[in-house]
């Protein structure tokens, strides 16, 4: 009188547990996309970004140096150093040669020489 | 009922990739545990319909407090404590309801399903309506300990009553579970 009694019967069969299975996995749905979605990594998501925006910074380097060797530096006449080229007001100009922080008269006169 | 193998991965793994969203991951664990969250159910609420929505919402609520289990190796434990839960709160619900015997719902699902094997379909009607005339705490302690494979001790702890308890209620079950089955299988023999 002490032995199990087979309950077994009682037990979900296949169908019954793919039914199930199927049921449960419907209904988490959601809940595993929330999850799915939350779980994007700030350095992942960084890394996503990096790469397309050194594409980019390339491309436009590549477009810059581009118009500055072949646009503006091919009307530069020889003996003319890039300052010129680039229009740098020659008070600044001296100023770099001369390796010297401009006083604040030297900033008064280079800003009126660039008005006129 | 122990858990079903489904692979080799662990509980605790498969727990944190569900965590992260991961389907296939959460699927595993639904496999695995599906068979002994139903017994468990099945043993507060003894009607297989109501069983079925209780595993069913365990498994989301699982889900959606994967978060708070703090041991994920041990899942499976943690999962049973929510179904038990669930099953419980449906049945206060059904006993506040007052609703129609439990006997007549198990025939009422019994002929919900297609029966393919029409033996085992009738086994378990037997079975069922076996089970309906036991008490809350004999069919409880029977499922578990020969349905489930829970040992005395750990029914006792679930149920907070004492180990002979335990065993006085499963001799008791047993034996009226044995007398109805055979009952029932003469009058399926006179009958026939």
């Amino acid at each position: 009188m002490d032995e199990r009694v087979d309950l077994s019967a009682l037990e979900p069969d296949e169908t019954q547990r793919e039914l199930l299975v199927a049921a449960v996995m419907f209904r988490a749905s959601g809940e595993l996309s929330r999850r799915a979605a939350a779980d994007v990594n700030p350095i992942v998501l960084l890394s996503d970004w990096l790469r397309p925006a050194l594409a980019a910074a390339a491309v436009v380097a590549a477009l810059s140096a581009s118009v500055l060797t072949q646009g503006e530096l091919a009307h530069v006449e020889p003996g003319r150093g890039l300052t010129d080229a680039l229009a740098v007001p020659a008070p600044v100009n001296e100023w770099l040669i001369s390796d010297r922080a401009p006083t604040v008269a030297d900033l008064l006169v280079a800003l009126d020489e660039g008005t006129h | 009922m122990r858990p079903v193998d489904t692979g080799g991965e662990s509980d605790a793994r498969l727990v944190l990739r569900a965590r992260d969203g991961d389907r296939a991951a959460y699927e595993t664990l639904v496999r695995r545990y599906l068979g002994s969250a139903y017994a468990v159910a099945l043993a507060e609420l003894a009607d297989r319909g109501d069983a079925e929505d209780a595993v069913q919402d365990a498994f989301i609520t699982a889900l959606e407090r994967l978060d708070d289990c703090r041991d994920p190796a041990a899942f499976g434990g943690w999962l049973r404590r929510i179904v038990r839960n669930r099953a419980r709160s449906v049945r206060r619900r059904e006993r506040i309801r007052d609703t129609e015997p439990l006997e007549h719902a198990g025939r009422a699902h019994s002929t919900r399903d297609p029966g393919r094997d029409l033996d085992r379909s009738e086994v378990r009607r037997r079975l069922e309506s076996a089970l309906a005339t036991l008490s809350d705490v004999q069919r409880r302690v029977v499922l578990m300990h020969d349905l489930e494979g829970y040992r005395h001790r750990e029914i006792a702890v679930e149920l907070d009553i004492p180990e002979g308890t335990v065993r006085s209620h499963l001799f008791f079950a047993r034996r009226a579970l044995r007398e109805q089955l055979g009952d029932a299988e003469q009058r399926g023999r006179n009958d026939g």
